[in-house]
């Protein structure tokens, strides 16, 4: 038997987006929600990479690509913890769906 | 063959821990699980010979995750789920975990008892009242992109990538994407600045009460012992 090939890479890519989706849609605590979205791009960063390594493993844009993606995440995660801190000081809860007004 | 087994045991680790994140009472738990969901996708990109790529993922995913963590130690009202595990049992709700904490649908009902119930629920509740909807969004959005990746015939190369990775990358890097690589430094410097602005107390207090001349000013002489400047 071969080596795990394109397609099972991909199959695991879409599970994980579908689970984060899910998670997105239905989870109550802007935390959750929050890590949800991190699933989601991971599920897109395995499937960068997992076309990077079948379709064109000599030209390696796709890890720059991929780089450049995963500290976008992280700063993404970082404006979102200080969000949350600053809706966490004025409503007393993260729940997002505390914050249905937008003004302060 | 070995190579299938890993694959299986890190995409078996990577989406279990995905689901049991969303299913769990604890948010210090789904911090921890979401965490080792990413450490197995490290592990896929070592699989798939992006060695850079997987300390990339740890160093800044995983330890991301870290400071998370933390702050839900630090913020969350109850991170272990504790109460919650004892809500879920007196009011003898089955389900999995928090998937079972969902909002009530619907306006209150009259009886008083099950009133009570109710705008417990819609207080602590962990999902919301869209949750089935959400599973079947999620679960369609797999399929069709499994559907996709086994349909298309996509352009395979045989090659495998025979050159170092990092060495590649690095010049990329300081090469074609520089702008990407400085805009990406700017962008952190600019989530930095942004975070700090946005958890920055307001109205706080500005420095602490001057303290008493007298110490003060036997301080400023231990300092400068010549007092001259």
């Amino acid at each position: 038997m071969n080596d795990p090939g394109l397609v099972p890479y991909l199959a695991v890519g879409a599970a994980l987006f579908g689970i984060g989706v899910a998670g997105i849609l239905s989870q109550r605590s802007a935390l959750m929600v929050l890590m949800s979205v991190e699933v989601v791009m991971n599920a897109a960063v395995l499937t960068l990479v997992a076309f990077w390594r079948f379709v064109r493993p000599d030209r390696f844009d796709a890890q720059v690509f991929a780089i450049v993606a995963i500290t976008i995440g992280a700063v993404e995660m970082a404006a979102g913890l200080g969000l949350l801190l600053l809706l966490l000081r004025q409503r007393g809860s993260v729940n997002v769906d505390s914050a249905r007004e937008l003004k302060g | 063959m070995t190579a299938w087994i890993v694959f299986a045991a890190l995409s078996a680790v990577a989406i279990a821990a995905a689901a049991a994140m969303l299913v769990t009472m604890s948010m210090y738990r789904a911090g921890l699980y979401l965490m080792s969901s990413l450490v197995a996708i490290a592990g896929l990109f070592l699989l798939l010979g992006a060695d850079l790529l997987a300390a990339v993922q740890i160093m800044m995913n995983v330890g991301g995750m870290m400071v998370m963590v933390l702050f839900m130690v630090m913020m969350m009202m109850d991170p272990g789920g504790e109460s919650m595990w004892k809500m879920k049992r007196d009011m003898g709700m089955r389900g999995p975990g928090a998937l079972a904490m969902r909002m009530p649908n619907g306006p209150p009902p009259a009886d008083p008892k099950h009133r009570e119930h109710y705008q417990m629920m819609a207080e602590m509740a962990m999902t919301t009242t869209q949750l089935p909807w959400a599973i079947a969004v999620g679960a369609a959005s797999a399929v069709g992109l499994g559907a996709v990746a086994i349909t298309t015939a996509w352009p395979l190369a045989t090659a495998a990538p025979n050159s170092d990775a990092s060495v590649e990358v690095g010049h990329l890097l300081m090469s074609k994407y520089m702008i990407a690589f400085e805009g990406a430094a700017f962008l952190i410097v600019a989530g930095i600045a942004g975070a700090v602005m946005l958890g920055k107390r307001e109205g706080a207090p500005k420095a602490p009460p001057a303290p008493p001349s007298a110490p003060a000013v036997d301080q400023h002489e231990h300092l400068h012992p010549g007092g001259h400047g």
